[in-house]
């Protein structure tokens, strides 16, 4: 083959060789990519684990692509509730918290977490009852979530790798603590492309209150091509550049890029056989059709007055109006075949706890706030996805970056970080549901049973996409970069 | 011999390409085996001083060496060279490589014209002694040492000195500096006179928000540090170093040893600011001494004015509530009245000032029809000498000029013989008599109303005046008189009962030193610094407790403690001998802690924080018993915080630890009050006039000196790395974890590349470093040693990395192509022989690379782009050719010049250049940012919709912020600043059209290109459109594309032509 006079390229250039593969694989596209999945099918049988590298071209990064084996899940929905929302008070149910309230924490004397000194054991601070068939015991915090027990299947074992807002929110988007790591999102547009051409790949929707701690790099590609960045809108805010201002008339804004076509059209017939030059004419196309389709997934006119009321998104609280909108947008960006659409509840910029679950100092009042807003838009959006037959195909994962400590800090009603032990639930195509996974021990401070890390979670996504983590690389400054370092197992007790 | 070499060099490169070639090819294995030569990687392997290979090709005629290098691989691949490209293109792709902006229609006609033989090295020639090299270039070093001007990770916070780095490498780039010399100047620019150049250190993100937790402090440090020597080995080494944190390098000869020899070289080196050492330093820094010393001098004059802290009871009674209280009682019906909101004098906010007290009270009330009748009374209920403060609500023209104040003594109103008339005032007026009476409801200050003996049964009756006028209530104030004194000194108009002996004294007791009870409420405590007096008391102990802060664990930078003395010293200084013990310290902080308190050094950086909220104390043993008169403390000297600051608070001094007397507290200072936009920190309030005029001046000349001191001290600063003189040990960390330590680490560099690790005795060391070095700290020693084993001539590594990132921005793709990484997990190049040619020339020119070149110096980055642009590989034309593509599609072979899309900041610019817009004066400086303003905790960047001139300066000097993309150009794949990105992807995709046809900034570039065609071609629309080609394309348009336009222009505006020729692809790509 051709590749085997490159001897210059590295070994990693050999699977990722842009143009050149473009140009290759342009007729036989097909022939590559059989041929990779044969390979990644031959390589499970042998277990290589050898990358296997997607065969995307920076002229259409876009293209859909196969997984490496047979997926469950098409498309990937991640809810994060930026703060650290407490799994104590809402999903992770510890009797002997309960009885034990006001009591020290064992061997807590010398204890300093992230803000210092920790007081007593304290009890949720709200109440646990048996929820669905199975039982499952969920606080009264979160209501319209909580008669969905039957359908989640709860990770009560996370543990995470920093007990800080930000290097933590890297961790659970990207799988590095330190900055400049693509997120989950930009390696799952790397590896499949996206099934609409007409939307972005990977939808980042920020909370309505502002973005969360790490900001952008939550969808940042990282050193992975900028292409694979997410693209961040929700309902107050658009894409940005999507359109022309209004002082441009249509007929004006249609005439300048015909004329456009027209001078590119001319410039490749001049150079005949440059790639480049045409993907960018391609681009302009899509941009077009983008225009059109962004416009049309924020348009909920099409929308019952029935959904609209499931979401709440005329709801008395602006500000769960406002977040149930970009749940209904979630929703209709999955149901058009956006690959990865992440979701925020909780931002940073109104200053500290005022706008995200981070209850330090009390916890109790911060979180009556939050809870009304993120709960039954929330609720609604798994409602609908169910409803639709979406979940069939649609991996949902709930997550935040850490737990909160058992313990309320000195002085305060409120709980410090805790990253030994902490809840995640995922649903949808190929988990359990109504399943329990891990847990932590009986006051709910570390994760005992199970041990879950955060590399585990994102080598259990990729697994359900049809990806195998270990072989999904990128050359990056001397390494095969993965979204989970050298780590992770996925964890097949929650696969279904 | 030469076959020799070329063969074994086969071998190694087939047996590394071995995993991607599959299972039917031949394995070399035994040869490799059998050659130990061959077994040490070829980047490591010393460079190779080749002639270059012998050539002929009638039809192409070679300009250069790199010619004969390149001729040789086509050949070997059967591939031809193309011809040389038109002029015009060439021109332009000359523009774009070198300084990244499009030549003008009328340097395209004269190079066109030109007919000299040396045209084209006068262009080169010119070029690269242009201002715009350095900046377009520097673009690809900041890129390759994740350079940007914001922290990172959750706060995001940018680093307004950051810049000085970025400036150090264009005006490096623009002089040509020698690479060597560059090398070392960013790991000693401290030693070497170029402090900005450190910056490279420190360029990486860095966590800003920290934590009691040991866990998280020390990891934090870990990856700072990680990310120092993990971006060394990258881009001065092109190997990753960083892979060998948790072992040893899977791939290259690094053991986990070396990565921590190397962080052991860099372990001095802390985030942050650091002074310039500009020429007139040490004069600045001389001249704030002795302006500091006077300052220390006349504080301590000062100190003499100062109001003595009062340490007995001080009771305050608001009149409200007056009803079912003790110790007030309504006579008559009256009517609260507030303080107006505002921060004039007696407004609700009145701040104070040098004169008067700032409002410590909300409310007054308010009796009419009030003549000769008592109104209201105070009944305190104590007993003991105090002096009386009065307050009333004052300023409106309704109010009576002749209210009473009145001393009940049996405290039965119906009999007057017991009763003494305190004051007798005017409620128009402040209680200083002065204010013009209008329609206000101010607060009237304090009346002095004299000291007096008061039982429990006394009470204080407010009482009409003798016309029919409104009387006001206001707060009352005792403070108890020092026991044992006779003396009440006081200067107010009040008389009192205590009042006969001081008569006598007060005339002539004008020493203020001396200055008596009489004034009783201090100034409010603030954050910077705060006088405590009180008369002298012998001490061996002094204890400073605090019970309440505005906010977090207390902060104190620095207590003092002067001794009563004529030239009263500093007491408290740990260096005279005086020891400090506090209740906790704030853990695991290099910056807070005990022996901070006494140091003599101010500042947030210096200072102890307690480890409890709200509370903590410091005790502090001096070395002998000693008269003691002042205690001086503040949270930050340095003005930086206002939080930590103690607002309640006791002093304490003992002679022995079980009898302690309080000799100041925060009782008698005014409330404090955040809000309060200023508190007077000194106040003449009680001093006679020729005091308070001495006390005056004297505060003029302190603001006066504080103002030279400020100006003086008013470094320029760099975010170049803050360096500690002997570095902490190094431990190696098992898997990394810094909770892990295992043996101690000595620094040194690389062990696969055996060359003498010395910080002076290398004989590679630039004469400079011995000449500056004279008294060199550990820690510079330990950078030094470093840069000088990098930059040894015997160092195969830094020139091949080098030649070939210079390669690679030229041609778009490296020799090698995994330019910072030239292990075994990198790429191998395409033309080693060429590489290694060209490292050789770089460290030893051997070649004049063209009839301009004056003499090319060793290591000459300039040398290697002449080499580069003058070959006729660079030359060729960038058409494709059908038999060729199929052969080599990428051009690495060099068959073509590989057209590249341009990058974000050279189409940026050249957009502005265009328009006419761009601004090439701002050249340097602190950077322009695309955001709006914000100051939020976690920084917020909303893009910006305006644009104006400061955002037309070159795209380089666009305030880099870390994971916030510029809104339009940021999706041309632009790095984020989190990692190093020595090379940029070149993706097309949809958003990259959003943004060029619809974003703000373009829209409005498209309207200035229009503005300027109008201005510069006139009103003809033919030769608007004939510009227009010619500023985009370099190129007039044809028939087609003149009647295209027309009908667009004519129907749409030339804007509208604007913007599509700045989205075309013609303008766009590099040819």
């Amino acid at each position: 083959m051709n590749r085997d006079r490159d001897p210059y390229l590295a070994n990693a250039g050999r699977w990722l060789l842009n143009r050149r593969d473009f140009l290759r694989f342009g007729g036989t596209g097909l022939g590559a990519v059989a041929l990779t999945a044969l390979l990644a099918e031959q390589g499970l049988l042998a277990a290589d684990k050898s990358p296997i590298q997607p065969q995307w071209s920076p002229e259409n990064p876009s293209a859909p692509r196969t997984p490496h084996f047979p997926a469950k899940a098409k498309n990937v929905l991640v809810i994060f509730c930026s703060g650290a929302l407490s799994h104590l008070d809402v999903w992770d149910y510890k009797p002997e918290l309960i009885k034990r309230d006001g009591q020290a924490l064992p061997e807590s004397s010398k204890l300093v977490t992230f803000q210092g000194e920790n007081g007593a054991l304290a009890k949720p601070l709200w109440e646990f009852k048996p929820r669905g068939k199975s039982g499952k015991m969920i606080s009264d915090m979160l209501p319209h979530l909580a008669d969905l027990a039957d359908d989640l299947c709860f990770i009560h074992s996370m543990t995470a790798n920093s007990n800080t807002h930000g290097p933590a929110e890297n961790q659970m988007s990207t799988g590095f603590t330190l900055e400049g790591f693509p997120s989950a999102g930009a390696w799952v547009s790397y590896a499949l492309g996206t099934e609409n051409q007409n939307l972005p790949a990977f939808i980042a929707i920020p909370d309505p209150r502002g973005v969360p701690q790490v900001g952008p790099n939550h969808w940042n590609s990282g050193f992975l091509p900028a292409a694979f960045q997410g693209t961040a809108f929700n309902t107050d805010n658009p894409i940005p550049n999507l359109r022309p201002p209004t002082r441009i008339s249509d007929s004006a804004d249609l005439a300048s890029r015909d004329f456009l076509k027209f001078l590119n059209d001319k410039h490749l017939a001049q150079h005949p056989g440059d790639s480049q030059l045409s993907a960018r004419i391609s681009s302009y196309e899509l941009a077009a059709k983008m225009q059109l389709s962004a416009a049309e997934v924020t348009d909920f006119s099409s929308e019952s007055a029935t959904t609209l009321e499931l979401y709440g998104t005329n709801d008395s609280n602006p500000l769960k109006g406002r977040f149930a909108k970009n749940c209904l947008l979630a929703r209709r960006l999955v149901e058009r075949g956006v690959r990865f659409v992440q979701l925020f509840n909780g931002a940073y910029a109104m200053g500290e706890g005022a706008g995200n679950w981070d209850g330090h100092k009390t916890l109790k009042k911060q979180y009556d706030i939050h809870a009304p807003i993120l709960d039954q838009p929330c609720a609604a959006l798994i409602t609908d996805l169910k409803q639709r037959g979406l979940l069939d195909s649609t991996l949902v994962a709930f997550v935040t970056e850490f737990g909160r400590m058992p313990t309320f800090q000195k002085d305060a009603t409120g709980r410090d970080h805790n990253p030994h032990g902490f809840t995640v639930w995922i649903t949808g195509a190929g988990v359990k549901r109504g399943f329990s996974y891990g847990a932590t021990d009986d006051l709910g401070y570390k994760a005992v049973d199970n041990v879950a890390t955060i590399y585990d979670l994102h080598a259990t996504i990729l697994h359900l996409l049809g990806l195998d983590h270990e072989r999904l690389t990128f050359y990056h400054n001397g390494t095969e970069r993965r979204l989970t370092d050298v780590h992770g197992e996925v964890l097949k007790e929650v696969l279904a | 011999m030469r076959n020799f070499r070329n063969f074994r060099g086969f071998i190694v490169l087939f047996v590394v390409a071995l995993p991607a070639l599959g299972a039917d090819t031949p394995q070399p294995a035994d040869s490799l085996k059998t050659n130990s030569e061959a077994e040490t990687h070829w980047s490591l392997k010393p460079i190779a001083h080749l002639q270059p290979p012998k050539i002929s090709n009638r039809k192409w005629k070679a300009r250069n060496s790199v010619d004969n290098f390149v001729l040789t691989k086509l050949a070997e691949s059967k591939l031809s060279p193309s011809p040389e490209t038109s002029r015009r293109v060439l021109i332009r792709r000359l523009y774009s490589d070198l300084i990244g902006l499009p030549p003008t229609p009328a340097e395209v006609t004269a190079f066109e014209q030109d007919k000299s033989p040396d045209a084209y090295e006068k262009l080169v020639e010119r070029l690269l002694a242009s201002p715009r090299y350095g900046e377009r270039w520097a673009q690809h070093w900041l890129d390759a040492v994740r350079f940007a001007e914001s922290h990172g990770f959750e706060m995001n916070q940018p680093r307004t000195n950051a810049w000085r780095y970025r400036d150090y490498v264009i005006a490096a780039l623009n002089s040509d500096k020698p690479y060597n010399r560059f090398v070392l100047e960013q790991f000693a620019g401290d030693v070497l006179g170029e402090d900005a150049a450190t910056g490279f250190l420190v360029a990486g993100p860095w966590d800003q928000v920290k934590s009691p937790d040991p866990v998280l402090t020390a990891g934090q440090r870990a990856d700072e540090l990680h990310d120092m020597v993990s971006t060394t080995g990258s881009a001065f080494l092109g190997l990753t170093v960083g892979c060998a944190r948790c072992h040893n390098h899977k791939f290259d000869p690094i053991p986990q040893t070396d990565y921590y020899a190397i962080k052991a070289c860099l372990a001095g080196v802390q985030h942050g600011d650091r002074k310039l050492n500009t020429a007139d330093l040490a004069v600045r820094e001389r001249e704030a001494n002795q302006a500091k010393g006077k300052l220390r001098n006349l504080e301590s004059q000062l100190a003499a004015f100062e109001p003595l802290a009062h340490t007995g009871r001080l009771l305050s009674f608001e009149p409200e509530p007056s009803f079912a209280s003790k110790t007030l009682r309504l006579l008559k019906p009256g009517k609260r009245v507030s303080y107006p909101e505002g921060t004039s004098r007696g407004e609700r906010d009145d701040p104070g000032d040098l004169e008067h007290l700032p409002t410590a009270t909300k409310a007054f009330l308010a009796f009419s029809n009030a003549m000769n009748a008592d109104v209201f009374a105070y009944q305190p209920g104590v007993d003991g000498r105090f002096h009386v403060w009065l307050s009333w609500g004052c300023g409106s023209q309704a109010n009576a000029t002749d209210a009473r104040f009145i001393l009940d003594r049996d405290g039965d109103l119906s009999s007057t013989d017991d009763q003494t008339e305190l004051a007798r005032v005017n409620q128009q007026r402040f209680a200083d008599a002065t204010g013009e009476a209008s329609d206000k409801k101010l607060w009237s200050g304090f009346y002095d109303a004299g000291a007096w003996q008061l039982a429990g049964s006394n009470k204080i009756l407010l009482r009409g005046g003798s016309i029919d006028a409104v009387v006001t209530a206001g707060s009352l104030v005792l403070s108890e008189e020092p026991p044992g004194e006779t003396l009440a000194l006081h200067r107010g108009s009040g008389g009192g009962d205590l009042a006969a002996d001081a008569e006598n004294e007060s005339d002539h007791n004008h020493d203020p030193v001396s200055r008596g009870s009489g004034y009783f409420m201090r100034g409010q405590v603030n954050a910077r610094r705060n006088v405590e007096r009180f008369a002298a008391i012998n001490a061996k102990y002094l204890r400073f407790t605090i019970s309440r802060t505005t906010d977090a664990e207390p902060c104190i930078d620095e207590l003092e403690v002067y001794t009563a003395e004529s030239k009263p010293t500093n007491l408290a200084l740990a260096s005279a001998g005086t020891k400090s013990l506090a209740s906790s310290v704030f853990p695991n902080s290099d910056i807070h802690k005990l022996e901070h308190l006494n140091d003599g050094k101010y500042g947030n950086s210096r200072s102890w924080i307690s480890n409890e909220r709200g509370k903590g104390w410091v005790q502090l043993e001096f070395p002998r018993e000693v008269a003691i008169n002042r205690v001086v403390w503040g949270r930050d000297r340095e003005q930086q915080f206002t939080d930590r600051l103690a607002t309640e608070y006791r002093i304490e001094v003992a002679t022995n630890t079980n009898e302690w007397h309080l000799v100041a507290s925060s009782q008698d200072r005014v409330p404090y009050s955040g809000g309060r936009t200023s508190a007077p920190e000194f106040s003449v309030i009680g001093l006679a006039p020729a005091d308070a005029a001495a006390a005056k001046a004297l505060l003029k000349e302190r603001s006066d000196l504080e103002q030279q001191i400020k100006k003086l001290t008013d470094y320029p600063m760099a975010y170049a790395g803050v360096l500690t003189n002997q570095p902490d040990p190094v431990y190696r960390l098992q898997r990394g974890d810094p909770m892990q330590k295992r043996e101690i680490i000595e620094p040194a560099a690389l062990s696969a590349i055996s060359l003498p690790f010395k910080a002076a005795d290398n004989p590679g060391r630039s004469p400079a470093v011995a000449a500056d070095a004279t008294n060199p700290t550990e820690d510079q020693l330990r950078r030094l040693a470093l840069a000088n084993w990098i930059t040894s001539p015997s160092n195969p590594l830094p020139a091949r990395v080098m030649v070939n990132r210079i390669w690679q921005h030229h041609f778009g793709e490296g020799i090698v192509s995994t330019p910072s990484d030239f292990g075994k997990k990198g790429a191998r190049p395409s033309h080693p022989e060429l590489l290694d040619w060209l490292a050789s020339e770089f460290m030893k020119p051997s070649v004049r690379a063209s009839s301009l070149e004056s003499s090319a110096e060793p290591w000459s980055i300039k040398h290697i782009h002449r080499l580069i642009v003058l070959s006729a590989a660079y030359r060729q034309s960038s058409a494709a050719r059908p038999e060729c593509t199929k052969v080599d599609a990428g051009s690495r072979l060099i068959w073509r010049y590989p057209p590249q899309r341009l990058e974000a900041e050279p189409l940026r610019d050249s957009i502005l250049a265009i328009s006419g817009k761009l601004d090439l004066e701002g050249a340097g400086g602190p950077g322009f940012s695309p955001f709006e303003p914000n100051d939020n905790y976690v920084r917020v960047y909303s893009a910006k919709k305006q644009f104006g001139p400061p955002e037309f300066r070159r795209m380089v000097y666009m305030s880099k912020v870390r994971m916030q993309q510029d809104s339009t150009f940021g999706a041309f794949d632009c790095p984020d600043g989190g990692q190093i990105a020595p090379k940029r992807m070149r993706s097309v995709t949809p958003l990259q059209a959003l943004n060029l046809l619809n974003s703000d900034f373009l829209l409005q570039q498209a309207d200035f290109f229009a503005e300027r065609l109008r201005k510069d071609a006139g009103e003809k629309i033919d030769a608007q459109i004939r510009f227009a080609f010619e500023l985009c394309y370099g190129r007039p348009p044809d028939t087609e594309e003149l009647k295209a336009s027309r009908t667009l222009v004519s129907k749409d505006g030339l804007p509208m032509l604007c913007r599509a020729l700045f989205n075309s692809n013609e303008f766009i790509f590099v040819e």
